[in-house]
């Protein structure tokens, strides 16, 4: 089997086109419903975040992946709208760097917050999508395994993840630039995900700090709220919750704007102090015509982005410990993938062995006695086990070094061989 | 020999400040400590006596030439830059402060001790007081409208999301405001001084008949209201760094004028 990848993120596409590609779960599942429906495919994984969408699937043949993925791509490209600053064939990735893509994906390597640690439970999640689509085939399943191992060594083994690099940690950094402190301020948290989650995490330390939860679902909101001791609204308090907010943290799934600038025009009269927005979402929660208002100072993950890229300095250092790992990983995907396709070979060679000495044996019945060709029979059983295991041991674990005809010839002479079998027989 | 001991500590202040300024760039990136070098007390107060010794040198206040102008007007802006620190426990702007204070110098030392400003000869003690406590409020209007261009950078710096080195190295929106209202604060009391002087010793000053006298009044007026008006970050913090601005332009517009033409000339 093949792996191939289209990769769509942040290092291409900027956040405008982003929430054109964003991908909700329900169009997820679907797609790669049809995946399975229209092309055959058993073996699909779709990583889609904020700041990426990422497909990878594995099939027969690695002509037969790219196809699909530029069928794919041409598809959106078309019903989403959006362009791609050089050719398809440059997005879509092939065997060997797709399995070290998603292996860097997970290890935060290829995170526009250099190890930020979200992206693993996102990449733990996308088999989810494949499960319920029915493509999370052994292989592609594999993978997935390889790629949370991987991220995980990289957090435990390396420096990448050190130091309160987020964009929560972004937010409050701004925060304080504006109101010279982060104790005692008011924060409104729109959406009750996991991102919001995780900035709550980041609040909970904040001396002082009142905090208001709101989304549309108010069972939601109550339920994150009393975890963190925030207070929880519905939607329709924002207009009166924002008037005294410092900090309003958005990132919800809303497809659309739900923060205008006639809501924040309303809510700075008469307000003394500047009010810092800050959108998590993608697509946008908050109107970017907003930014022009006097007092609001709009920030979204590409801002944030470059703010932290600024302290990255010591997870700078992490990354060839990180790459060691992923190159290590990566290897052992591929010796798991050659085994795969050695395991039947193997076996069949070592049956035309005993099939063949069975044979022999056989002609041996009649020319000595009973117990005597019993004990010939295990002796050569014996013999051929131990003959054999060091060379099949050494097999395998060249396997990831052996060559792809080389292997095809084997698996044709075994089949060869067994069809040999049964003709004698 | 006094003269060339003067020189001597002209030039050494300007190393000194220069000292000043490298070492407050490279410890801000280091440390976030409040507290200000005992070493910058110590050289503004080499720098005052300094000015006395040179008041003695020439028999009246050290505002006839360029170079004691120059350097008077630094003394001010620095001691000022340091109180402002020193009263709100934020010295992010003191680098600017001892920027402009080293500049100031620098220029101070590039002309002769006796190259003196056409009209402000120290002719009698009065006038040199008032020539004195002029510039004093010259220095406190250039001290708010540096903190009032800081503010408005700083401002943008976060709204554009520019994160460079003002980014950096100021403190926040609201320290910066609470550091403008007492600069504008400052400036409106050195504008108080100068001008009560002028009118307490109207007498002994020559009548005024140019752009400076006029100027002078309409910003003691500004900066007073501005001084009164409560603080906020928000729009009448807009309104204050932009006044500030302005008040640092017509500064800046007095000073040519009164280098180049004299204190009170048409």
């Amino acid at each position: 089997m093949r792996i191939s990848s289209l990769t769509l993120s942040h290092a291409v596409f900027p956040i405008e086109t982003r929430e054109k590609i964003a991908i909700s779960r329900e169009q997820a599942v679907s797609f790669l419903s049809n995946l399975r429906f229209k092309m055959e495919i058993e073996n699909a994984l779709l990583v889609s975040t904020c700041n990426r969408t990422e497909l990878f699937l594995a099939t027969e043949k690695q002509e037969r992946g790219r196809e699909i993925l530029e069928q794919t791509l041409r598809q959106w490209m078309r019903e989403r709208q959006f362009v791609i600053p050089g050719e398809v064939e440059e997005l879509i990735l092939e065997h060997q760097d797709s399995v070290t893509r998603l292996l860097r994906v997970s290890s935060g390597l290829e995170s526009q917050l250099l190890g930020e640690s979200e992206i693993l439970g996102q990449v733990r999640s996308a088999i989810e999508l494949s499960e319920e689509a029915q493509v999370a085939g052994t292989v592609i399943r594999k993978l997935w395994e390889k790629a949370l191992r991987c991220g995980k060594r990289v957090r435990s083994e390396t420096s990448i993840g050190d130091g309160a690099l987020s964009l929560a940690y972004g937010a409050l950094k701004v925060a304080k630039k504006i109101h010279g402190k982060v104790s005692g301020l008011h924060y409104c948290i729109i959406g009750a995900g996991d991102v919001a989650e995780l900035v709550l995490t980041h609040l909970q330390g904040i001396e002082d700090a009142r905090i208001t939860v709101l989304n549309r679902s108010q069972e939601h909101a109550e339920k994150i709220a009393s975890v963190y001791g925030a207070a929880q609204g519905s939607l329709d308090d924002l207009a009166d919750v924002i008037v005294n907010t410092d900090v309003l943290i958005s990132s919800t799934a809303s497809p659309h704007p739900i923060i205008d600038a006639d809501l924040i025009r309303k809510a700075l009269v008469g307000r003394p102090k500047g009010l810092l927005l800050v959108d998590l979402g993608v697509p946008r929660d908050i109107d970017s015509r907003v930014k022009d208002l006097p007092q609001v100072f709009l920030y979204n993950l590409d801002d944030l982005a470059r703010l932290i890229e600024e302290n990255l300095d010591s997870r700078q250092e992490a990354i060839p410990g990180a790459e060691e790992i992923v190159e290590h990983e990566r290897q052992q995907f591929q010796i798991w993938t050659v085994n795969q396709q050695l395991d039947p070979i193997i076996r069949a060679l070592r049956k035309s062995i005993e099939v063949a000495s069975e044979q022999e044996l056989e002609l041996l019945r009649d020319d000595v006695d009973g117990e005597l060709h019993t004990k010939l029979t295990d002796l050569v059983r014996g013999l051929l086990k131990r003959a054999l295991h060091r060379p099949l041991k050494e097999f395998r674990a060249a396997g990831s070094q052996l060559n792809l005809s080389f292997l095809n010839r084997l698996e044709s002479l075994s089949q060869q061989e067994s069809v040999d079998e049964e003709d004698q027989r | 020999m006094l003269e060339i001991i003067t020189n001597g500590v002209g030039i050494t202040l300007t190393v000194l400040y220069g000292v000043l300024f490298s070492g407050e760039f490279r410890s801000r990136g280091l440390t976030r400590d409040s507290s200000i070098s005992p070493w910058a007390w110590l050289v503004v107060v080499v720098h005052l006596v300094a000015l006395i010794f040179r008041g003695i040198q020439i028999g009246a206040c050290p505002v006839g030439s360029h170079w004691e102008t120059l350097s008077l007007l630094a003394l001010f802006i620095v001691t000022m830059h340091l109180l402002l620190a020193s009263v709100s426990g934020d010295r992010c702007t003191l680098i600017f402060g001892l920027g402009l204070t080293f500049v100031l110098q620098l220029a101070g030392a590039s002309f002769s001790l006796g190259d003196q400003i056409q009209g402000q000869s120290p002719n009698g003690s009065i006038s040199s007081l008032h020539a004195f406590t002029a510039w004093i409020g010259v220095a406190g209007v250039t001290t708010a409208g540096v903190h009032g261009v800081l503010w408005l950078l700083l401002k943008r710096s976060i709204k554009t999301g520019q994160f460079g080195l003002l980014f950096t190295r100021l403190s926040s929106l609201e320290s910066l405001s609470r550091l403008i209202r007492l600069a504008t604060g400052i400036a409106a009391g050195s504008l108080a001084i100068t001008v009560g002087t002028s009118i307490f010793l109207g007498s002994g000053v020559e009548a005024s008949t140019g752009p400076v006298t006029p100027i002078s009044l309409a910003l003691m007026g500004l900066f007073v209201i501005l001084a009164l008006v409560p603080r906020s970050t928000g729009t009448v913090t807009e309104w204050r760094a932009w006044c500030s601005v302005v008040g640092l332009a017509s500064v800046i517009f007095i000073s040519a004028w009164v280098i180049q033409f004299g204190p009170h000339s048409r």
